[in-house]
């Protein structure tokens, strides 16, 4: 059953990419809605920032749209846009850093009151020491990460996602989780 | 000993995944997204059939043209061997007019050194800027005439999206209402013979991190200008068309080296069309 409907979404999103290739804005729409959600939440998570996550999800999108007449195979749009939003992520960050650092360990008050007492709960404090670490990762082991850990993705699922072989996803993965360890243990 | 303890779980990894993703649902950026599709013309689809060229044809042909090429340049380079030598006469300024940005104008180009030219007929704007021999590395000055076909700025507080308006003194209010932008009181005077106002603004100093105004035009995803530098800035309009020039550098001494420099570009400018 799970294939059965797997394979309907696969079929539909050739047929929607194909109409959509050919200038159809319904069809870009609908091929659309089901993804920004997952743009959305894994720019912000990458980036940190509402408004330049916002940017950078909408500039993926839209270059998704402006070169899909480019894209050959409708199974790889996923990774197509990823690796869109991955540059955009990139320029983001490189962009931020032209413009202003940004202490990272202190960007969650930005927009809030500066003074505020530390969270007594050790739980939290681990997670804010969590995000940080995340923070210094490279985009690339940003994004793998986000989308097993945050989007549940298997790892079948995963390597489509960034069009690898799932060898190659699977040592990706680990490497980012080690990469992840390492800045924990330095945010420690 | 320490590593053979769980230095993250999957638990407090979801966890904090999840409060980085968090955020406003996604049914204004879907709005946003398809509305700036909806006016964005697709690539071409004639250049489709080249990508199924063989790659070998492919490289032949590359190969041929790089080869062309380099005859072309061992030409020229002989041609220049056997004239005299240039005399030693200091280099003249040099005067240009744009092409492909409207309103068009004519100016004196800054000396050239460690400068580069930002005049892709694509991009709504015209100036130059530091030269940094590319690598991702970013510029820390430049100048900047730039054309608005509209104008959104970055909700401050918020994240959102917010048309404003484009008149110079509207536009100016919408960024510091709307925008958390900070500016110096604006200075009416005149330019190039038309009503301007004048403002600076000291880096860093907006109530929101996020400090750009995109400006519409015909970059593939958006064109905006970022304002968190600092920054003097000149508002007008010629055409019907709101026009900032904007002399900027990441910091307000860097801006003061520059704007000797900047400014003789910029009271060079005159545009073609009279007020």
């Amino acid at each position: 059953m799970e294939v059965t409907g797997v394979a309907a979404i696969a079929d539909r999103d050739a047929a929607l990419i194909a109409r959509a290739r050919q200038g159809d804005h319904d069809a870009f729409a609908a091929l659309i809605a089901p993804r920004a959600d997952r743009v959305l939440r894994t720019a912000r998570a990458i980036l940190g920032d509402e408004a330049a996550a916002h940017d950078a999800a909408q500039n993926a999108v839209v270059s998704a749209w402006i070169h899909l007449p480019r894209l050959r195979d409708s199974d790889k749009f996923d990774g197509w846009i990823n690796t869109m939003l991955r540059n955009e992520c990139n320029a983001a960050l490189r962009h931020r850093r032209r413009v202003r650092e940004i202490d990272l360990s202190t960007a969650e008050m930005a927009g809030g009151d500066r003074v505020t007492t530390p969270d007594p709960s050790v739980k939290s404090l681990e997670t804010t020491a969590v995000k940080n670490a995340f923070q210094r990762l490279s985009v690339n082991d940003r994004m793998i990460l986000l989308l097993h850990h945050l989007h549940g993705l298997p790892l079948e699922e995963v390597a489509r996602q960034i069009g690898v072989p799932i060898g190659t996803a699977k040592s990706r993965l680990w490497s980012a989780r080690r990469a992840l360890e390492r800045a924990l243990e330095a945010e420690r | 000993m320490t590593a053979d303890q769980p230095v993250l779980s999957d638990a407090l990894l979801n966890r904090a995944l999840r409060e980085l993703a968090a955020g406003p649902e996604a049914d204004v950026f879907i709005t946003d997204v398809l509305r700036t599709a909806a006016t964005t013309p697709q690539e071409g689809r004639l250049a489709w059939p080249m990508l199924a060229l063989r790659r070998s044809a492919v490289l032949v042909v590359v190969t041929a043209l790089l080869l062309a090429a380099l005859a072309a340049s061992a030409f020229v380079f002989g041609q220049m061997q056997t004239r005299p030598g240039p005399t030693t006469a200091p280099p003249q300024p040099r005067r240009g007019v744009t092409s492909g940005f409207a309103p068009e104008f004519s100016y004196v180009a800054p000396p050239s050194e460690g400068l580069r030219e930002l005049n892709d007929p694509k991009m709504p704007w015209f100036g130059f800027e530091e030269a940094t021999g590319g690598g991702g590395v970013q510029p820390r000055y430049g100048v900047v005439v730039a054309a608005l076909s509209e104008a959104v700025a970055h909700e401050c507080p918020g994240n959102g999206r917010v048309a404003i308006r484009t008149a110079p003194a509207d536009l100016l209010a919408d960024m510091q209402r709307l925008g958390g932008m900070t500016f110096s009181d604006p200075v009416a005077s005149t330019y190039d013979g038309r009503p301007a106002l004048f403002t600076n603004r000291v880096e860093g100093s907006h109530s929101c991190p996020t400090a750009d105004l995109h400006i519409g035009g015909a970059c593939a995803t958006g064109c905006s200008l970022v304002l968190d530098y600092a920054g003097s800035s000149i508002l007008l309009e010629v055409d019907g068309k709101t026009v900032i020039i904007d002399m900027w550098a990441e910091t307000s001494e860097e801006l003061a080296s520059w704007l000797p420099i900047a400014s003789d570009f910029v009271y060079s400018i005159h545009f073609t069309s009279r007020p």
